[in-house]
């Protein structure tokens, strides 16, 4: 039983810094910041932006990465058993509950998702797609994707092949362990993350302007639609919001992933500057190389008009649908190179970001049942290879879109005020500051102990009261739900209560069979 | 259109606070490794 054994350990620092920055950077660096930033002041959205980078991602981090490493001194993995540290209350380990509910859920369907960017690495480098329009190439991914039939795709085949294909590497890492598996991975996949990022990025500063005789549609046009301010938009409170909305996604913070990774740190390793390193690794991938790829290339080819609607269409939208028809033309030499590029870093970015998902519930079932990891890593295969059936085969009618709302956009924020509660009102803020300041390679500003105590929970709160008004109650009432879809909607539904059901049930079990006996 | 003079002190700055940022964590990263 793990829990007489020895804990698995990082094997070293930078693999730690790199996994969790792995955790963090994910498809939103890269498609979701840009169009976010295009849409809500340019330039000027980086003023709350950078204001909440300090008063909400760092904090978040820290403290993510303190109630990781203080429930690892209790060999807890998961949130259940560090809330439960946290705070000795009955109630304290379901709310921790909600950290492997929320990590499973994104995970069933993260992985689909992350497959699709395996699926067309490989089309760009066997020159599936050239020459595309915008409807040719919606029809390509909505046939790949089983929504509608084409000449290419006349089944699901290929999208459940790659799906399987990408779900057994995701498994495969995550049952060789911590340091041979997910920090091996990382230090693999995040290097040449960034050198293909890096190589994008010049090759579209590099490509001026495609098409001579458009000059206005030019890669300089794409970076003034990005960084050119528009001051006005500072007086808007929904671009506030929406800056708060960016980094509390991009960090991956409110999942219950950093604090699996941090349970793994010896009690006086560093979390102080790992948690600093971590987040600017992941502003370098978004703000750095994130906003220099899709966006000004997309405006170089389409134009200011047309890449305002297609960033009004959404991230998926621009990755999969814009992307391919830019590399696929003839004023983009070598594209099929620069499309496998593109889709392999996005393929990256997301398995560092899976297999974070899968860490707190293969840690749940080690720490608090005692199974060895591979059973755990088996146990969650099954339970995540039976439910994504869902996801794939009723994608069209928003079940995937239904489960992305509460467990990867509402879920996280709630989680995430939770967890700061806990941490700096119950744990107390003195022994969660002492507990962050141990063994720091460099001393966190006390300016942070205000932020955490005070500004955090405050932010949180006034988004999670935003998002509740303005998305969740019109989502939970299917206001604007498609007729059609509302029993796959409900369908979502009852998959997400089954899921939380027996979670709860299994905290309840494993706190009856292990830890009241202990107490 | 272009970047314009505000659009070019946004993006410099921005880019070099987050460079900076990421220089000296790894720097320090680095050299507490080193010394351990």
């Amino acid at each position: 039983m793990s829990q007489n054994g020895e804990r698995e350990q990082w094997g070293t620092k930078i693999g730690l810094i790199l996994a969790v920055a792995g955790n963090a950077v994910g498809l939103g660096n890269f498609l979701r910041f840009p169009v976010q930033a295009a849409q809500n002041g340019g330039g000027a959205f980086m003023i709350p932006y950078f204001i909440f980078f300090l008063l909400l991602g760092i904090p978040l981090m820290w403290i993510e990465w303190g109630i990781g490493r203080h429930g690892g001194k209790f060999r807890h993995g998961s949130a259940p058993g560090m809330f439960d540290v946290l705070w000795k209350n009955k109630l304290a380990k379901y709310f921790g509950a909600l950290g492997l509910f929320i990590s499973i859920t994104i995970l069933i369907y993260y992985t689909y998702i992350e497959s699709w960017t395996l699926g067309f690495s490989l089309f760009s480098i066997l020159g599936l797609y050239s020459n595309e329009t915008r409807e040719t190439m919606t029809g390509f991914l909505s046939s790949y994707q089983g929504v509608t039939t084409s000449e290419t795709f006349t089944s699901l085949w290929p999208a459940y092949s790659l799906m399987l294909v990408t779900f057994a590497l995701n498994f495969a890492i995550l049952y060789k362990g911590i340091s041979k598996g997910i920090e091996k991975l990382a230090k693999i996949a995040m290097p040449l993350l960034f050198i293909f990022a890096i190589i994008l990025a010049i090759r579209i500063f590099t490509l001026g302007t495609p098409d001579p005789a458009i000059p206005e549609n030019s890669v300089a046009n794409g970076f003034a639609f990005i960084w050119n301010p528009d001051f006005n938009a500072l007086g808007n409170p929904n671009i506030w919001l929406a800056a708060a909305g960016q980094i509390f996604f991009t960090l991956s913070v409110g999942m219950g992933t950093i604090h699996a990774y941090a349970s793994y740190l010896k009690p006086n390793d560093d979390i102080a500057l790992s948690g600093l390193a971590t987040a600017s690794t992941n502003e370098f991938a978004e703000v750095v190389l994130g906003a220099s790829i899709a966006i000004p290339v997309a405006v170089a080819f389409f134009g200011l008009e047309a890449t305002k609607e297609i960033a009004q269409g959404g991230a998926f939208n621009l990755g999969f649908v814009s992307m391919p028809i830019i590399f696929g033309s003839e004023h983009f030499p070598m594209g099929e190179m620069f499309g496998f590029m593109w889709f392999l870093l996005l393929f990256f970015a997301g398995i560092t970001s899976s297999v974070a998902m899968g860490q707190p519930v293969v840690a749940f079932l080690e720490d608090e049942f005692g199974m060895d990891r591979k059973k755990a890593v088996s146990a969650l295969a099954i339970a995540v290879l039976v439910a994504v059936q869902f996801v794939i085969f009723f994608l069209k009618y928003g079940f995937l879109d239904e489960m992305d709302y509460w467990a990867g956009t509402f879920g996280l924020v709630v989680f995430a005020l939770i967890e700061t509660i806990l941490f700096m009102w119950v744990f107390g803020a003195d022994k969660a500051w002492k507990e962050m300041n141990q063994g720091g390679d460099i001393k966190i500003p006390m300016f942070f102990y205000y932020v955490m105590k005070y500004v955090t929970p405050v932010i949180l709160t006034v988004l999670m009261a935003w998002w509740f008004f303005q998305s969740a109650v019109p989502t939970l009432l299917l206001q604007n739900a498609v007729p059609e879809n509302i029993p796959y909607i409900w369908g979502a539904r009852i998959l997400m209560v089954a899921i939380a059901v027996i979670l709860m049930l299994m905290v309840k079990k494993a706190w009856g069979n292990n830890h009241s006996e202990a107490k | 259109m272009g970047l314009n003079t505000s659009g070019i002190i946004f993006i410099v700055l921005a880019w070099t606070v987050i460079i900076s940022l990421i220089t000296f964590c790894f720097y320090k990263v680095f050299k507490t490794e080193q010394k351990k």
